[in-house]
């Protein structure tokens, strides 16, 4: 409490120090003249008597120094003296301070965005409990993932008792039709186990979550979007009717934002007996090989009770977090991306660092005085690394204030490509910790280098040894070679994404509308009525104006469809076939979808109307995968089994004898199995959509002569006319759903490193730029003797600019070797690839293009130095 | 070295408050005398260092001064003890005093102990 009073004391004492100090001499001296009267008193002479007071009080300025010290806090003073002095000398160079501060602004805030998407991407994305804990079970074998773990509803209390398991839910899905605002509409609903809420661990916005109390009530809780867009969201909602399927549905919660579990739009209870995924949190300190070896030990167990089959010895389960389900490709490109945010800053920083030292190089003087007045080089030391923190942290302010402008710019569309939809990016508590952190470091990085080369030349003997410039040309060596590398990755990424936008996936995607069209199961529920009503909506679609052509089937181009087991008629294979045989896509398409998609069939014919109307067992197979099962041989007239066709799914209808393989009529040319540069083709094989007549995922692609989207209403207009139960949903431009979700994370990514890539040429111009400009200023009296003595332009341009420019293209070279050295890591970057070699010519030609173009003003200066006045100027 | 000058302005400021208390109101010379004299002259205080130490006691809240006039007339800073003070050289002495009735024991010839 006494230490506390005294610092708060000796806090102001500093406000007033002036004062106390006049007051403590004041003290001092009438000390002095008690002393000396008592020494006369004692019978001294009037030298000796202040001679011994003098003595006895060890001297007036030790005395004043020791007092000094305990009457404030000598190092907050030092600092505020510091800092004090500092902002003078910013304001006295705010072309200096602004060069500064821009620079680092620039860096900090690019390193703060870039910061604020991983940390909204892949440290803090999802909102539920120990959200890096949940894993979903995968069946695994050489192909990848052939499922995840389910269980039904008494399996699954055994999973949440098991050894190794804290606690598991379950989620299933369904689209119930609902009719809010007009038109029918499906939505997404997930069906969750009555622990699941408590598993998640999030508490509702309003009203309560479902439990399992609420087994035998028609409740629901919404999903927050949902709410927003269909009520007005407040607590009024709670306790309205939301009609599903025609069932009505009581609504007792509304969920936050973040809450977005399986990107569902309501949630309710799944039926207690139901099978769904299965989710689960293994107990803390189990390994996750302990965890599957005790789930597969499960699971073989289930098998044989419910189907009494053993699973095949070769099955195994592996553990899948959320966040490796989203794509751990995300992740890798946002770790290049803050490695080369980081390299960014490097460049800022190195841009200040010659700034700075270009800066104290002017200031030589002071220093000089400095030192001979007897401060020591620490002292200078720190007054000059005051004076970089200080346009650091201003530099990160703005920083901030940049970052948070681009997040809102970056907001919606980074989230839908980069983020799973549970993320928030915004400049939180944590970015802004890390910013500031940055910030500091920042500060130190770029002063400590020219601040301990002024205080060396400060205590060195001026004017004798000339001022090395070792510390400029390393930091030009360093900013050239990291911009090049900078620009290199930049023109990768961007390279990649242009390849990406013109590539030909097979399908022609321009003028494309394409839509869900979710069949309601009850309405249509015997095969025949299912497929005319197919084929009358086909009909009613192609009849309206403007469209080319309309497909009505279940295939989608950009992938999601059926993968199916198949094999050639002559295979045997045992009771555990499912675990085994290969898969394909199956396409269940309309005979109008190859001809909307402009997919070409280049061999054989498709298949006809009537064809399709008899659910004849007839497929196309597209020519990669014709090659791969046949051969050489011509694979029409060639049988394929599928068996799923003849074992059936639940909820999907089949002709009256539904055939377990189908004959090749023709190939097909292939369609990319993925939005990337060299991917494989995808081994489809077409099929009539009336052998497997689903009701979720029947889809419209309507191909049209002008803009796609102006026909929405129309299309709306025409099904309602025709049946105005029939929901109609995702109303999208095919070439819209490729550019958002499957090019969108690529273009983000190319914008962003081409932005990089960007600054980092400009502070590289602007670090060049000052570097030149200040040996100009240095050279000034050596530049006006040889103008005088009759020097040419070119001498002096020569003189000037070729020492810089041989550290310029050694930067180059070191930044090529660099680039080489990392294109493995720029490989392995899901979207990119090797860059190609013509690359590292190119952006080290533009390089040193920009190099060039910054040094030429200030060399140009050079040569019109009257010699006159540079000499005078001594 | 430094915990010898701890313990010397540990010592140092509770002969300051003994005097404060004794004295009444009292200047720096004045305190720096009567330490001196209190000692027999066995000290020798280096006056220099008394004023910091009379600081730290001020605004530590033990002491306080304002500016009066010496028995010559002369002008000078007089300190007075505080309530805190008092309180703070009560609690000085009684632990001044169990250090060393503590070390006292330790001195004690050993057949005692």
């Amino acid at each position: 409490m006494r230490t506390l009073r005294a610092v708060w004391m000796r806090l102001l004492g500093m406000l007033h120090g002036r004062h106390a100090e006049d007051d403590f001499g004041a003290e001092l001296e009438s000390h002095l003249q008690m002393h000396m009267e008592d020494n006369l008193r004692a019978g001294m002479s009037p030298e000796e008597a202040r001679r011994d007071a003098l003595i006895k009080l060890g001297g007036v300025e030790q005395a004043k120094q020791a007092y000094r010290e305990r009457v404030t806090l000598p190092f907050l003073e030092n600092l505020l003296r510091d800092t004090r002095f500092a902002l003078r000398q910013i304001r006295r160079t705010p072309g200096f301070a602004f060069m500064v501060i821009l620079t680092l602004a620039l860096g900090i805030s690019a390193t703060t965005l870039v910061f604020a998407i991983v940390y909204g991407a892949i440290i803090n994305p999802y909102p539920y409990r120990d959200a890096n804990r949940i894993v979903q079970m995968a069946f695994r074998d050489k192909q990848g993932i052939r499922g995840f773990m389910a269980v039904n509803g008494h399996d699954f209390e055994t999973v949440r008792h098991a050894a190794t398991v804290e606690d598991a839910m379950l989620t299933d899905f369904a689209d119930p039709i609902t009719t809010v605002d007009g038109y029918p509409e499906d939505v997404r609903a997930a069906l969750l186990s009555g622990n699941a809420f408590r598993f998640l661990g999030v508490a509702p916005l309003f009203g309560r979550t479902l439990t399992e109390q609420d087994m035998d009530r028609s409740v629901v809780v919404l999903g927050h979007e949902f709410c927003r867009s269909h009520f007005q969201c407040d607590m009024g909602v709670l306790g309205r009717k939301l009609d599903l399927d025609h069932h009505q549905y009581t609504i007792v919660g509304v969920m936050p934002q973040r809450f977005a579990w399986e990107n569902a739009a309501i949630y309710l209870l799944l039926p207690a007996q139901d099978e769904a995924a299965l989710y689960l949190r293994a107990k803390r300190g189990i390994s996750p090989d302990a965890l599957c070896a005790g789930m597969l030990t499960l699971v073989r167990q289930f098998v044989l009770a419910s189907e009494g089959v053993a699973l095949p010895e070769e099955t195994r389960l592996t553990a899948e977090s959320l966040a490796q389900r989203k794509g751990s490709t995300t992740e890798k490109c946002l770790k290049v991306l803050f490695a080369s945010v980081f390299v960014l800053l490097l460049i800022a920083c190195a841009n200040a660092s010659i700034l700075f030292s270009g800066r104290t190089a002017t200031r030589e003087q002071e220093f000089g005085i400095r030192y001979a007045l007897g401060a020591g080089r620490g002292r200078v030391l720190r007054q000059l690394l005051t004076e970089s923190l200080l346009l650091a942290l201003c530099g990160g302010a703005l920083g901030v204030v940049i970052a948070y402008g681009g997040v809102a710019f970056l907001r919606a569309p980074l989230v839908k490509s980069f983020f799973p939809a549970e993320a928030v990016l915004s400049v939180n508590d944590w970015v802004l910790l890390f910013s500031s952190l940055v910030s500091v470091a920042t500060g130190v990085l770029f002063g400590m280098a020219p601040a301990l080369e002024a205080t060396r030349t400060m205590t060195a003997r001026r004017g004798i040894a000339p001022r090395s410039r070792g510390t400029h040309r390393t930091l030009v060596l360093l900013q050239v070679s990291l911009t090049l590398v900078l620009i290199v990755t930049a023109m990768t990424a961007v390279k990649a994404f242009i390849e990406l936008y013109h590539l030909d996936m097979g399908y022609d995607s321009h003028h494309v509308l394409s839509f869900r069209l979710p069949i309601q199961q009850v309405a249509y529920d015997n095969w025949a009525a299912r497929v005319r009503y197919y084929t009358t909506l086909q009909a009613k679609l192609q009849a309206i104006p403007g469209v080319v052509s309309a497909s009505v089937d279940e295939a989608m181009a950009t992938g999601g469809g059926f993968q199916m087991e198949y094999g050639l008629p002559g295979e045997i294979w045992g009771p555990d076939m499912d675990a085994k045989m290969p898969r394909a896509d199956m396409e269940f398409v309309s005979p109008q979808y190859l001809a909307t998609m402009r997919i070409p069939v280049l061999d054989g014919r498709s298949f006809t109307q009537e064809e399709y109307e008899r659910g004849e067992a007839v497929a196309l197979i597209s020519r990669d995968f014709a090659h791969r099962l046949f051969g050489a041989e011509n694979p029409i007239g060639k049988m394929v089994r599928v068996p799923p066709l003849a074992a059936g799914y639940p909820g999907i209808l089949r002709p009256k004898h539904p055939s377990g393989s189908v004959r090749i009529i023709g190939v097909t040319d292939d369609v990319l199995a993925a939005w990337t540069p060299g991917a494989p083709p995808r081994k489809t094989l077409y099929l009539p959509a009336s052998l497997f007549a689903g009701t979720s995922n029947v889809r419209v692609q309507l191909r049209t002569a002008g803009d796609p989207l102006a026909l929405v209403d129309t299309v709306r207009r025409v099904i309602h006319g025709f049946n105005p139960g029939q929901p109609v949903s995702q109303v999208r431009a095919l070439n819209d759903i490729l550019s958002e979700d499957l090019q969108g994370r690529d273009r983000w990514l190319a914008i962003i490193f081409g932005t990089f890539a960007g600054l980092a040429l400009f502070l590289a111009a602007v670090g060049l730029y000052s570097v030149i400009s200040f040996v100009v200023t240095q050279r000034t009296k050596e530049i006006g003797v040889r103008i005088a003595l009759g020097a040419r332009r070119e001498d002096i341009v020569r003189a000037t600019l070729f020492p810089e420019m041989r550290i310029v293209l050694g930067g180059i070279l070191i930044g090529t070797a660099a680039s080489l050295a990392i294109r493995k890591i720029l490989m392995t970057f899901a979207a990119l690839h090797t860059p190609p070699i013509w690359i590292l010519p190119v952006s080290g030609a533009l390089l040193l293009f920009v190099s060039l173009a910054a040094c030429f003003l200030p060399a140009r200066r050079a040569t019109r130095i009257d010699p006159m006045q540079a000499l005078r100027a001594e | 070295m430094d915990d010898k000058k701890d313990v010397w302005q540990g010592t140092l400021a509770l002969m300051v408050l003994k005097t404060l208390e004794t004295m009444g109101p009292q200047h720096g010379y004045g305190i720096a005398r009567r330490i001196e004299q209190t000692s027999g002259n066995l000290l020798s205080l280096n006056y220099g260092t008394l004023y910091p130490a009379l600081l730290k006691l001020e605004q530590e809240g033990a002491i306080a001064s304002e500016w009066g006039f010496s028995d010559n007339n002369r002008k000078a800073k007089f300190y007075k003890l505080t309530r805190a003070g008092r309180k703070l050289l009560e609690r000085e002495i009684r632990d001044w005093e169990q250090t060393t009735a503590i070390l006292a024991r330790f001195f004690r010839p050993a057949e005692e102990a």
